[in-house]
C-alpha cells in the first residue's frame, strides 16, 4: 500500500511548496485535510497509533482539482516537483515507514488486528470480558441446576468454568489473540501472520 | 426471617476473602510489571508464570464466591 | 440537588399496555428515537448534493463512511461487506447514543444494560445464524480448539462454549459500564463544584477536562462496540 506522510508533514510542505498559487486549492485541501486531520484524530484516539496510510488522500486531491495549474500544485503537494528532493523524501519516507512499522511491531501487542492498543481501552475489556465470563458460568450452572435438581454442585462446577473461560478470554485479549474463538486456532494464525510479516 | 438475614449476612462475610485474592493479583502484575521493567528481555518468560500465578490467585476469590453463593442459594 | 443516579431513571412519557405488558413510551425510548432520526437527517441531509467536491457536512458524511468502511475491510475482508448497512447503523446509532448523552439534561440510553444487552444479543444472534449458515454443523468445531489433545476436550469444550456465550455479555457490561460510571463521576464532581463556594474553581476545572475524556470515550466505545462485532462476524465467516 502506498504510504504518504501524516497530515501535519503534508500540510506543511503544502505551505512551502512554491507551487501552491491557486486560492482555490488552498481553501479546498484546507478542508480537505481539515476532516482528514478529524478523522486520522478519531483513529488515533481509538487505535493509539496515528495511520500513515492514505488511499483515498490523493484520489480525494485528483479529483477537486482539473485544472493545469491545480495539477501542478498537486504535484507540489505530494512530491514537492523537484526529482532529487523527491527521490530523498521517497527513502526518507521508506525509512520512517519501516521505524514505524518496528515501533507499532514492538510496542502494540493487538498490531495483529489494529485494535485498540490504549491501555485503559485494554484494562476495561480484560475486566468486563471476566465478569461477563463468571456471569455465564453462574446462570448457566444456576439453571441447570433448577432443572437437574442437583443444586448446588453444578453452580459451582460452572463457577469454575466461567472463571476458566474468563481468565482465557483476559489472556486472549492481553496477547492480542481474540479475534477468534479457539486458542489452538488463533495462536496458528497468529504464528501465520508473523510467518508473513 | 432471621434465617434469610443471617444468610446474607455470611454471603456478605463470605465474600470478604475476595480482598486477598485482590491483593495477590495486584501483587503478581505489579511483580511482573517491575521484572520486565527492569529486564525486558525476559518478557516471554516472566509472562508465562505471571499468567498461571494470576489464575491460581483468582482461583482463591472463586472459593469465597462459591462459598457465598451457596450460602445464598443452598 | 439531585442524586448521582437520578439521571438514569426512566420516566414514561405516554403510558401504553399492549396485552398487559407495559410498553409505555419513556424517555430512553424518545432518546432513540432523536438518535435515529438524527443519524437519519445526517446521512441523508449532507449527502443530499453528493458534490464531487465534498462540502463541510458531505465531509463529515464521508470521514465516518470510510472509517466504518475500513474497519470492516481490514477486520472482516471483503466477505463482510453485506454486513456493512447493519455494522455503519450499529455504529452511528451507538456513537449517536453516547454523544446526545453528553448534552446536559439529555438521557444517556446506552446506560442502560437493557438496551446494550438487546444490541448485543442481536448481533450475538445473528453472527450465530451467520456462522451455521456458511458452515452448517461445522460450525461446532469452534468449540474445540485446533491440534489440542483429545483428552481435554472433556474441560476445554465447556470452557469455550462458555467463553463463546459470554460475548454479548461483555459486549453490554462494558459499553455499559462505560457510560454509567463517566455519567455518574461527572454528576459527583459537578456536586462538588456548588458546594465548597469559591475553592470550586478546582472541581469545576477537573469537570472540564473529564467532560473532554468523556466526550472521547463515547467516541471510543462506540468504536469498541463495533469493531469488536467486526470481529464476532470475522469469527463467523472464517472459521477455517
Amino acid at each position: 500500500m502506498q504510504r504518504m506522510l501524516p497530515v501535519t508533514e503534508q500540510y506543511n510542505r503544502l505551505q512551502l511548496s512554491p507551487n501552491v498559487k491557486c486560492v482555490f486549492l488552498h481553501i479546498m485541501v484546507d478542508k480537505y485535510l481539515f476532516f482528514r486531520y478529524l478523522s486520522d484524530l478519531l483513529s488515533a484516539l481509538s487505535g493509539g497509533v496515528l495511520q500513515l496510510d492514505s488511499p483515498w488522500g490523493a484520489k480525494y486531491v485528483a479529483r477537486a482539482f482539473p485544472c493545469d495549474v491545480c495539477k501542478a500544485a498537486k504535484a507540489g503537494f505530494t512530491t514537492m516537483s523537484d526529482d532529487k528532493d523527491r527521490a530523498s523524501l521517497e527513502e526518507l519516507e521508506t525509512k520512517l515507514s519501516a521505524v514505524a512499522h518496528k515501533r507499532e511491531e514492538k510496542h502494540s501487542p493487538n498490531r495483529a488486528t489494529g485494535k485498540p492498543s490504549q491501555g485503559m481501552a485494554i484494562g476495561m475489556r480484560i475486566s468486563a470480558e471476566m465478569i461477563a465470563a463468571v456471569l455465564v458460568g453462574l446462570l448457566i450452572g444456576w439453571a441447570l441446576d433448577r432443572v437437574l435438581d442437583t443444586t448446588p454442585w453444578l453452580i459451582v462446577l460452572f463457577v469454575f468454568l466461567g472463571a476458566g473461560a474468563g481468565g482465557l478470554n483476559a489472556y486472549r485479549v492481553a496477547k492480542g489473540y481474540d479475534s477468534a474463538v479457539g486458542l489452538g486456532r488463533a495462536m496458528r494464525e497468529r504464528s501465520k501472520q508473523g510467518d508473513e510479516d | 426471617m432471621e434465617l434469610d438475614a443471617a444468610k446474607m449476612i455470611g454471603a456478605g462475610l463470605a465474600a470478604i476473602g475476595m480482598i486477598g485474592a485482590g491483593i495477590g493479583v495486584g501483587n503478581i502484575w505489579s511483580s511482573l510489571i517491575a521484572t520486565v521493567g527492569r529486564n525486558p528481555a525476559a518478557k516471554a518468560d516472566v509472562e508465562l508464570y505471571g499468567w498461571i500465578g494470576f489464575a491460581v490467585t483468582e482461583a482463591i476469590a472463586l472459593f469465597a464466591l462459591v462459598v457465598a453463593l451457596i450460602v445464598l442459594f443452598v | 440537588m439531585a442524586g448521582p443516579l437520578e439521571q438514569f431513571e426512566i420516566k414514561p412519557l405516554a403510558d401504553l399496555s399492549v396485552g398487559g405488558i407495559d410498553v409505555s413510551f419513556t424517555n430512553s425510548a424518545l432518546w432513540m428515537v432523536i438518535a435515529a432520526v438524527l443519524v437519519t437527517c445526517f446521512m441523508t441531509m449532507s449527502m443530499r448534493r453528493g458534490a464531487l467536491v465534498p462540502g463541510r457536512w458531505q465531509g463529515a458524511a464521508e470521514v465516518m463512511y470510510e472509517f466504518v468502511a475500513n474497519m470492516l475491510k481490514d477486520n472482516v475482508g471483503s466477505a463482510g461487506r453485506k454486513y456493512f448497512p447493519f455494522i455503519f447503523t450499529l455504529f452511528m446509532f451507538v456513537m449517536f447514543g453516547n454523544l446526545l448523552g453528553m448534552i446536559p439534561h439529555s438521557f444517556t440510553f446506552t446506560s442502560h444494560i437493557a438496551v446494550n444487552f438487546a444490541l448485543a444479543l442481536v448481533i450475538f444472534i445473528g453472527v450465530t445464524v451467520i456462522g451455521f449458515m456458511r458452515h452448517g454443523t461445522h460450525y461446532f468445531r469452534m468449540f474445540f480448539p485446533e491440534g489440542a489433545p483429545i483428552a481435554t476436550a472433556i474441560i476445554l469444550i465447556p470452557i469455550e462454549i462458555i467463553s463463546y456465550f459470554s460475548r454479548p455479555f461483555s459486549l453490554a457490561i462494558r459499553l455499559f459500564a462505560n457510560m454509567t460510571v463517566g455519567h455518574i463521576m461527572l454528576k459527583v464532581i459537578g456536586g462538588f463544584v456548588g458546594l465548597i463556594g469559591i475553592l470550586g474553581v478546582l472541581p469545576f476545572a477537573l469537570l472540564t477536562g473529564i467532560t473532554v475524556l468523556e466526550f472521547g470515550i463515547a467516541a471510543l466505545q462506540a468504536y469498541v462496540f463495533t469493531i469488536l462485532t467486526c470481529i464476532y462476524l470475522h469469527d463467523a465467516i472464517h472459521m477455517h
